[in-house]
């Protein structure tokens, strides 16, 4: 028998990476400023039905005199 | 009662924007930090880890930090087995700022990030990776009022075949 040459192929070994793909998930301030907008909104819409309804007026009168 | 209601906001990633640049293809592994903050509703990138050989990027982390001034550590992605053979750079931006812009360029064959360039809402920039050879740039479109919150991405995984021999006389 002469020199026994082994060689296995195909084992693979992992060695390093590199970067294909950059993603981003991005956020919108814009979304938030629109809410607070909204928000604002339905506050001066309070305060107007406030101050339109007796109901309330007399509710809040009585309120203040406790 | 009407003002708590409405400015409530949505905790986790609800409502964010996705854009990506590059390919995932071949053995490549994904990644992406957003379950890191599917139970936060505030938080900005303050920086990035960059891992880097001659041919470019060969992994990336991110930094986080909350609305509270906690830092959140985003995943490690870059390959352990290389980490040996590459050199990492550090960019941390200064207190109060966070990341507004991003973009790089790829490499001539357009599958490899070459360079990364990082923009932040106080307008200074940091540029990472190979910024002289030529490359095909790609950039974010960010507007106004926007800013990036996640990372994500692929990392392809390179191989070497692996081979022994032995001579038992």
């Amino acid at each position: 028998m002469g020199n026994l040459l082994g060689e296995r192929d195909g084992e693979k070994q992992e060695t390093g990476s590199r970067l294909t793909k950059i993603g981003l998930l991005i956020k919108s301030d814009a979304v938030e400023e629109r809410i607070e907008l909204n928000a604002d909104q339905g506050r001066s819409n309070a305060q107007k039905t406030l101050t339109k309804s007796p109901d309330i007026r007399l509710s809040a009168a009585l309120t203040a005199l406790k | 009662m009407i003002n708590s209601q409405i400015s409530q906001t949505v905790p986790g990633i609800a409502g964010l924007r996705k854009e990506e640049r590059g390919k995932a293809i071949g053995n490549v592994q994904l990644f992406t930090d957003q379950d890191l903050f599917k139970d936060r509703t505030d938080w900005k990138v303050i920086g990035f880890t960059v891992w880097l050989n001659s041919n470019g990027v060969a992994g990336i982390k991110a930094l986080y930090q909350d609305a509270q001034g906690g830092d959140i550590e985003g995943k490690k992605n870059v390959s352990s087995a290389g980490l040996a053979d590459y050199h990492s750079q550090d960019v941390r931006f200064n207190s109060g700022d966070f990341l507004k812009e991003l973009s790089g360029t790829f490499d001539k064959t357009e599958t490899f990030v070459q360079s990364l360039s990082f923009v932040t809402s106080h307008g200074e920039t940091h540029k990472v990776g190979d910024t002289t050879s030529p490359g095909k740039p790609f950039k974010f479109d960010i507007n106004e009022y926007e800013f990036p919150a996640v990372i994500f991405g692929a990392l392809e995984i390179e191989y070497s075949n692996f081979r022994y021999h032995y001579d038992p006389f």
